[in-house]
């Protein structure tokens, strides 16, 4: 096969596993996103932040009821220290995601993009 | 109230169910730190050749053939070996807890994320969403049990509270299981080959009355899955490295790696050839 073609062809397959990898990281990423609290489940999101906020600057900081993932109510008993759990796990989350997105995009051969 | 997990390992002579078993026990008591059932037709096999399993009980159970199944490993090669799958619907007689974990041997737990799950009070929690470590690939068939009909429903990993509700909803998995062909027919489904998957998708509809009900809770997640035409590469701690059949390229892959993921490896052989090579290293 001509060297042309031959290279035309690797840098295919690199953008693949390079495309593929990338959802697949993000996948990764949403998976830590999930918060637990008394038996509620929550997927950690700006919005449930922005409420979370929202909630404690109206000065309700105790018993409060939200509705977790799967549309089942829960009481927070601390709401501060509710804010302060999915604010934690979203900045570690987020750090991950973009050192492994910096990652991936750093390197230029398929093999170090899917190095354990 | 008592939390452990079960395991089926059941061989044939292509598959040691029993070796899989063993190294994804290992896992939950990395990851979960509850006790491990396993419930096989082999514990002789266990007992002589994995001697320092970390199960804390065993259950003998008798073999009974599911049919016969083509196992693939990788997009070049396959086998027809006999399926023993028709068990599950025992599990709620089974099982030694009162809160119980299943899943099969092929899923590889790589992360705390069920951890949570085991806490909560809930008759049944499953996984409906999941993600395919192929980009191309429909899923569809993993949607729905077919285009027109119900949610699909994997029994590849759930947990269940021991109580009447789920005593009638294993009731329900094992009469649908009995009269296969008249519920394969009524839910019109392609396959004639009995799947757990199946039966308990149609289970979960009828406890739900037939509509779309919250008697199954999702677990945290999504079910990350491989079929059997990919090919696991290794295993490194919470790391596993694929490759990924690619679109129209027979016998041509994408190379893919997974970090912090519970994975359902479905080729086994695979799976079995990367476990070697992990208690090689030990």
């Amino acid at each position: 096969m001509d060297e042309r073609v031959e290279k035309a062809f690797a840098v295919v397959n690199y953008m693949a596993t390079l495309s593929n990898q990338r959802r697949i990281i993000t996948e990764e990423y949403q998976q830590q996103l999930v918060y637990y609290t008394n038996g509620a489940t929550f997927k950690v999101s700006t919005d449930l932040i922005s409420f979370t906020k929202t909630v404690i600057d109206l000065g309700k900081v105790a018993d409060v009821g939200f509705i977790d993932s799967n549309n089942m109510p829960v009481l927070i008993p601390d709401v501060n220290e509710f804010f302060k759990n999915i604010t934690t796990i979203y900045f570690e989350a987020n750090n991950e995601y973009a050192d492994k997105y910096s990652k991936i995009r750093s390197k230029r051969k398929v093999e170090d993009i899917i190095n354990l | 109230m008592t939390t452990g997990a079960l395991i089926f390992a059941q061989n044939n002579g292509l598959v040691d169910y029993v070796k899989l078993a063993v190294f994804a026990a290992s896992r939950i008591k990395k990851y979960l730190n509850i006790p491990v059932t396993l419930a096989t037709d082999s514990p002789g096999w266990l007992d002589s050749a994995y001697s320092d399993h970390c199960f804390d009980t065993i259950i003998e159970i008798s073999a009974k053939s599911g049919g016969r199944k083509t196992f693939h490993d990788g997009t070049l090669s396959s086998k027809i070996f006999e399926w023993k799958n028709t068990s599950r619907s025992q599990i709620y007689d089974l099982t030694p807890y009162d809160r119980t974990l299943v899943i099969d041997s092929d899923y590889i737990i790589n992360s705390s994320v069920l951890a949570p799950a085991l806490e909560r009070d809930i008759d049944l929690q499953i996984y409906k969403k999941s993600f395919d470590l192929s980009d191309w690939r429909p899923n569809s068939e993993f949607q729905r049990v077919n285009e027109q009909s119900i949610p699909f429903y994997w029994a590849t990993t759930f947990i269940f509270n021991k109580n009447q509700v789920t005593e009638e909803f294993f009731n329900l998995v094992s009469f649908i299981q009995s009269n296969w062909i008249y519920f394969r027919t009524l839910y019109n489904i392609e396959s004639s080959a009995f799947r757990n998957d199946y039966a308990f998708s149609i289970a979960i509809h009828l406890m739900n009355n037939k509509a779309d009900g919250n008697f199954a809770m999702e677990l945290p997640g999504t079910m990350t899955y491989a079929i059997d035409k990919d090919i696991l590469l290794k295993i490194e701690d919470n790391k596993l490295q694929f490759l990924v059949e690619k679109k129209d390229y027979l016998g041509e892959y994408t190379a893919a790696k997974t970090e912090g993921l519970d994975v359902h490896v479905m080729n086994k052989i695979s799976l079995s050839r990367c476990i070697d090579e992990v208690l090689n290293v030990k």
